[in-house]
């Protein structure tokens, strides 16, 4: 490195043990913190959860997502969806039939007991219209999940 | 272990060798490698701060509720109803006679297009002052209200943060209307 003003060069070696140092710490700490997230979840490229002054830690529970194009119990795709309505699946009095039947199949599976049991982890799009929303969680408590946990992002 | 000092090149097992290196490792590749991760991480940990809003469905009971001697304090439930012209909130009680009640809701139109969630946090903050041991508003959004504005509004029910920065409780528990359709027996609600 050439210093001015003079004649001769000097050779700078910084010192940068301290700050490996610092940065060190600072990336053991956020990957614990980034592995002891409680719930682990997925969310599509385009989905944007809305925001929301609550505070509430998230907990582990049956999955529901409701992203722009598809609607899925945790990583299965249950139906497609466009401009808020499902497409190509049997719907009857509001109900969407695949999804009633999937939740069913759950519980059935999972066969949790306890106030954990009937609670479900609802994951969706801020833009999703409260019509799409309600159907998917009147079809949640018909299945036997009638208390859900809407997810959103902290203000 | 003896105090005699060593020389130079002389190592803990015995001398080793008579010249010394000054040794600098380049940290600069290894810093560039963390501060990537660095960057990498923190963008990922703020877009993994989710919380959770509880939230239930109406439930219906078909037996008659036990009757309880215990006098308990006057609460009221509030209906907040979300359409195309703004909110509308109304008050009902089992103790309180619906003439007093008559005042404390009414319509709060939208302002620019929105709703306006500072007010509705005043209205609902009045009616918390008086009757202390209110907990429940129903929420009735439209069908074509996207889930961030119901979000918003259950958020300006649940606590007086846009308000006041001492942040109390208002009504916790919150209810979102419109999706149960059966009852508990299987019969189809009108």
């Amino acid at each position: 490195m050439s210093g001015g003003g003079g004649d001769g060069e000097y050779d700078v070696n910084i010192n940068l043990t301290a700050l490996l140092d610092i940065l060190t710490n600072l990336l053991f700490f956020l990957m614990v913190g980034f592995m002891s997230s409680k719930a682990s979840m997925e969310l599509d490229g385009g989905m944007q959860l809305p925001t929301s002054t609550a505070q509430l830690e998230p907990k582990k529970a049956v999955q529901v997502t409701v992203a722009r194009k598809e609607l899925r119990v945790e990583k299965e795709v249950i139906a497609n969806l466009r401009d808020g309505k499902v497409v190509a699946a049997k719907t009857q009095e509001g109900k969407i039939e695949p999804l009633l039947q999937r939740l069913q199949q759950v519980r059935k599976d999972k066969n949790v007991t306890g106030p954990e049991a009937d609670i479900l982890f609802v994951l969706c799009d801020k833009d999703t219209p409260y019509g799409l929303l309600r159907r998917v969680m009147m079809t949640a408590a018909e299945a036997g999940y009638p208390k859900f946990r809407m997810a959103v992002l902290m203000q | 272990m003896s105090d005699k000092p060593r020389g130079i090149g002389a190592g803990l097992f015995g001398k080793e060798s008579g010249t010394s290196y000054e040794v600098y490792l380049n940290l600069t590749p290894l810093m560039d490698v963390m501060s990537n991760l660095l960057f990498f991480l923190l963008a990922s940990f703020g877009a993994t701060m989710v919380a959770i809003m509880p939230t239930t469905v109406p439930t219906v009971s078909s037996g008659e509720s036990a009757p309880n001697d215990d006098k308990k304090e006057d609460a009221v439930n509030v209906t907040m109803r979300a359409d195309a012209s703004g909110i509308t909130l109304k008050c009902e009680s089992d103790t309180i006679a619906p003439d007093l009640l008559k005042d404390m809701g009414g319509k709060i139109p939208r302002v620019g297009g929105q709703y306006d969630y500072k007010q509705i946090t005043t209205v609902l903050n009045n009616i918390k002052q008086k009757y202390r041991a209110s907990k429940s508003v129903v929420v009735v959004p439209d069908d074509n209200v996207p889930y961030e504005v119901v979000v918003k509004l259950l958020d300006a029910a649940r606590d007086t943060r846009l308000i006041d920065t001492r942040n109390a409780i208002l009504f916790p528990d919150v209810v979102l209307s419109g999706i149960a359709t059966h009852d508990a027996e299987g019969n189809l609600l009108k």
